[in-house]
């Protein structure tokens, strides 16, 4: 009882750990909801429901006749979708008659909401659709069985495949058994709700954040050696194997717990907000992502034997872990190389082809652990010595032979390894690694030595590649699908896309002149050319009351990224810059303050105003390569989508900011907008300078950075407005506010009191360092 | 050269840590005895402007050091109390950074460097992390980078704590050494470490100097009734004398 208590006295350790599970479950659930947005959760609730009693409505009907019914009634309800658009051949009594049938769209037809009934019908299609892939899947899978065996069965016959002692034949004779075997007990992909279990598969990150737990009780169990008191514990009498031992019942409880708790929690939640308790009964072959499985279990028996495993091979990775930060003596060179273990492990696994010759340390690696479900989703037999080995049999006879290398390894170590004095090649091979380094960093200027503490000492070049990962992984362009035009206007509108100009007329002329004289498609052509002749008048107009030349210009490439359509995408790109602009500043002051040599700095010729002259030029710079990397992938999407001649065009040929106070092209506007994000990214560096400047650890500063700036701006990503008074997404993303100032110039205010505030930070900073 | 502290004093709060002190520092040693709370580190981190005072002036060669500014600090040594350094690098950069930011250009960091490490006797670790060492060897460091660039001013708080009697006796023969054509302030609990090599002793206590004297004057300002045994009095009993209760 007493290591439990040690371990969980340390409040930032206690914290983490309870945060952790939360963190899961909360991603878990935006994952699950494909949105961050908290007022977009009662619509995914709504489509999830819809799914879910689409599912009991046709639960018992042969999967041939429903597929039938579903793609009829998909088909139905599009043609509503086509005569709302204008095209399709349906009149207006033929969509009323369709929707006679459902009486939850038939007011939105009679109330002639459009828009609403569109995006209903089609988000009732995609689920639907959802389901009838289903079906298909779970109609196919007894030909699926019989096609393994016969494909073997005519491979085996070749003369690539035929020789009866290579690994292709032995290969093809194992996997027809072991499926034929499923087939011969009748196994079959029965009906029923998977979707809690298939987004549970989906989850990767609980499997991370499950390892993440495993490292911080390993880190917990070697505290003793970072705060000095290793020859003591080891002097005492209980001290050795007898700790080793309740620090392993440790690690093994530690698992469970966190097993229910990011595993079980999750399929808990999952099953209750899709339903599918009642499924569980079912062949594990049901769900779809375990096609290639040979398992003959049902699908609840493989929950509890997945949740088994996950708790050994938790114990299974928490010892490795634990080896390997043991056996090297110091803690910071142990951690550096357990990064570099980690990551060729997660390399070889990820980056491997399933066909290489090298598949077995893709397949016997830690990341097959790490990833459990991957053994059973995946069917493939290993060439080892000729024989194919299946790895998922592999793996798991593997499992109690390493967990008792592992165990029996660190319970040595507790037991025999000595605090000094140990023979320590790693230890050797990082003196040497030094002595070559410092050769190059003796003639690194102070600037060079600032930069390298900041990106290398503070870590923060990992900052940068993370904030690349993540700005990769953004989404920056609005779908604009929706839009009410028809697809006549959008064709017309793309061709005719330039100044509105005599030209311009020339080419509506032409236009008008190949419209045929009659028919249906005279009607739907002349529509829409009207709708643009419309346009172009409408720009003249405005643009001869401003004095700027018009331009017809496809708006939806600018409104998809610039507009307030995009604004959630907006925010969220700003979010992301701005945090990791905090986290790569937050420490440039913090270092000296930690590290201890203030005094001794300050008391330098060049400590003072030569220094804070570096920390101020880097903490910009580092604002500007955040700015570069997020910004950057933004600019690349752009792009791909817009027409670079249309960038001449003044702004206000564009609705959205028609009346922006002052006339200039659209490339001087996207020069400022992307200037004042930069600008506003800046004010924010020389902010967490300050911030920086007052904290005693690098640890404290980023937790203040991320307190007074990063978690408002979370929230406001999440959807609570308010958090738009207090930080400063709003002005760093600018799109919003450039639109705004067509309504007055009041707009300018969150950009002069951000920027006020960064200044003001930088000053006070600088103060704080050079001054007495 | 002269170092002249005028009327200085240093609040903090309620507490006088230096009260209105003046003294004027010559090239030599002054060896600063006190108890804890005597306002001898508050004196150091004065003259090195790590605080900042409440009253009075510090003069370097009758210039104000705030306006001298940089100037002061590029003849200024200083090695404070506590072992705050840079732990992630090795000794070799951390001295090289420390080099560059007293002024230091080109070979003469080399060489610098080169020099103060031979002289704390830490050549052959200087590709260790400070980190690894041990107390007395982040000592050792901090002295060192003290005497990078020549100073003309060194400001020494505590320099043999935790040091071995051999490394302390080495370094105190290195100090005297120095002293000749430096003003070297020096302060310490271990008061044999000055006995022999101080000019001058500055006894403080309560933020003001109590006596200031050579070794040997204040050795004769002990009354011989303080002593009931005849014996050869020290500097440690110049301390018990006047600085205990």
């Amino acid at each position: 009882m007493g290591e439990w208590r040690r371990i969980l006295a340390n409040p930032r350790r206690l914290a983490v750990l309870i945060l952790i599970p939360v963190v899961s479950l909360i991603i878990y659930f935006m994952g699950w909801s494909d949105s961050i947005r908290l007022r977009d959760m009662g619509q995914v609730m709504e489509d999830k429901r819809f799914l879910a009693g689409l599912i009991e409505e046709y639960r018992g009907r042969p999967l041939e006749e429903a597929s039938q019914e579903l793609r009829e009634r998909s088909n139905r309800l599009a043609a509503v979708s086509s005569w709302i658009n204008g095209w399709g051949e349906s009149t207006r009594e033929d969509v009323q008659a369709i929707l006679e049938d459902y009486p939850e769209l038939l007011p939105l037809f009679e109330a002639e909401d459009y828009t609403t009934l569109r995006r209903t019908i089609g988000r009732m299609n995609t689920q639907r659709t959802k389901l009838a892939e289903q079906i298909e899947y779970w109609k196919g899978y007894p030909a699926y069985l019989v096609k393994i065996r016969d494909q073997a069965e005519q491979q085996t016959k070749t003369a690539i495949f035929g020789d009866p002692k290579s690994f292709a034949y032995r290969n093809l004779v194992k996997t027809a058994a072991q499926f034929e075997r499923l087939r011969l007990k009748g196994v079959t992909a029965e009906y029923g709700n998977n979707q809690a279990v298939e987004a549970f598969l989906q989850y990767r990150l609980a499997d991370y954040l499950y390892v993440v737990i495993m490292i911080i009780m390993v880190m917990a169990f070697l505290e003793e050696r970072r705060k000095g008191l290793w020859s003591t514990i080891r002097s005492c009498p209980g001290g050795r194997l007898k700790l080793g031992l309740v620090r392993l019942g440790i690690l093994a409880a530690t698992a469970a717990i966190y097993t229910l708790l990011l595993y079980g929690a999750n399929l808990v939640v999952g099953f209750a907000l899709e339903g599918g308790w009642s499924d569980l009964a079912r062949p594990l072959q049901s769900i779809e992502s375990f096609k290639t499985c040979s398992l003959n279990v049902t699908i609840g028996q493989w929950i509890l034997i997945y949740l088994g495993l996950k708790v050994v091979t938790g114990v299974l990775i928490g010892t490795s872990l634990w080896l390997i930060l043991g056996r090297i003596s110091n803690i910071q060179f142990s951690i550096a190389v357990l990064g570099v273990v980690l990551a060729a492990e997660y390399l070889l696994f990820a980056l491997l082809p399933v066909q290489s010759v090298f598949n077995p340390v893709k397949y016997i690696n830690l990341f097959s652990y790490i990833h459990l479900s991957e053994l059973y989703t995946q069917y493939l037999n290993i060439n080892l010595f000729g024989y194919p080995v299946g790895i998922r049999p592999l793996m798991l006879g593997l499992l109690p032979v390493l967990l008792l290398a592992f165990g029996g390894g660190v319970l040595l170590m507790q037991q025999r390894r000595y605090p000094e004095g140990n023979r320590d090649w790693l230890g050797k091979i990082a003196g040497l690694w030094r002595r070559v380094m410092d050769v190059p960093r003796r003639w690194l200027s102070i600037g060079g030595m600032e930069g390298y503490k900041i990106l290398v000492l503070e870590l923060t070049a990992v900052m940068l590649l993370l904030t690349w990962w993540v700005a990769g992984r953004l989404s920056y362009v609005h779908p604009t699908s929706n839009s009410l035009d028809s697809q006549w206007y959008r064709a017309y509108l793309k061709d005719a896309e330039g100044p509105a100009d005599a030209q311009m007329d020339d080419y509506l002329a032409f236009a008008r002149s190949q419209v045929p004289a009659e028919g249906e498609m005279s009607a739907r052509l002349g529509s829409a050319l009207d709708q643009l002749e419309y346009r172009v008048a409408q720009l003249r107009e405005r643009a001869g009351a401003r004095d700027y030349d018009p331009w017809l210009i496809n708006e939806s490439t600018y409104e998809s990224i610039y507009g307030s359509q995009a604004e959630q995408e907006q925010r969220q790109t700003a979010a992301v810059a701005l945090i990791m602009t905090l986290l790569c500043c937050a420490g440039i002051m913090a270092y000296e303050t930690q590290s201890g040599v203030v005094p001794l700095v300050r008391s330098l010729k060049r400590g003072r105003r030569g220094m804070w002259r570096r920390k101020i030029c880097y903490a910009s710079l580092l604002a500007a390569a955040v700015w570069a990397l997020v910004y950057g992938r933004e600019w690349a999407s752009f792009r791909k989508i817009y027409s670079p001649e249309t960038l001449d065009a003044a702004v206000q040929n564009l609705d959205m900011l028609q009346r922006f106070p002052v006339v200039m092209t659209l490339r001087t506007y996207l020069i400022v907008l992307y200037a004042l994000r930069l600008l506003m990214l800046l004010a924010a560096a020389w902010a967490a300078l300050w911030i920086s400047s007052r904290m005693k650890t690098l640890e404290n500063a980023y937790i203040l950075n991320l307190t007074v700036v990063g978690f408002p701006a979370f929230f406001l990503v999440l959807g609570i407005g308010v958090c738009g008074y207090i930080s400063p997404v709003i002005p760093v993303a600018s799109a919003e506010l450039m639109i705004g100032l067509g309504k007055g110039w009041q707009y300018l205010i969150p950009w002069i009191i951000w920027l006020s505030l960064g200044t003001a930070g930088m000053c006070l900073a600088r103060r704080c360092w050079v001054r007495t | 050269m002269e170092l002249r502290l005028e009327h200085v004093t240093k609040r903090y709060g309620n507490l006088t840590a230096l009260s209105d002190f003046t003294m004027t520092f010559m090239p030599g040693i002054y060896g600063i005895l006190g108890a804890n709370g005597a306002g001898k580190s508050t004196m150091m981190n004065l003259i090195t402007d790590n605080i900042k005072r409440d009253e009075g002036a510090i003069l370097y060669d009758g210039k104000e050091i705030l306006e001298l500014g940089d100037a002061f600090r590029s003849i200024l040594g200083y090695m404070p109390q506590q072992q705050g350094m840079y732990e992630h690098m090795t000794a070799d950069s951390f001295l090289t950074y420390i080099a560059r930011l007293k002024g230091l250009k080109g070979r003469t960091v080399r060489e610098q460097v080169d020099h103060v490490l031979g002289l704390v006797n830490l050549q052959e670790q200087r590709h260790k992390k400070l980190a690894e060492y041990s107390g007395g060897m982040k000592q050792r460091i901090l002295l060192s980078q003290a005497l990078l660039g020549d100073p003309q001013v060194l400001i020494l708080d505590e320099p043999t704590a935790g040091l071995d009697p051999r490394e302390r006796v080495r370094i105190r023969n290195f100090i005297h050494e120095l002293s000749k054509e430096r003003i070297v302030l020096l302060a310490t609990h271990i008061v044999s470490d000055i006995e022999s090599i101080a000019d001058q002793v500055i006894l403080m206590k309560k933020g003001k100097i109590e006596q200031m004297g050579t070794p040997a004057e204040l050795i004769a300002r002990i009354p011989a009734e303080w002593t009931p045994i005849a014996y050869r009095l020290s500097l440690e009993d110049v301390y018990m004398y006047f600085l205990g209760d």
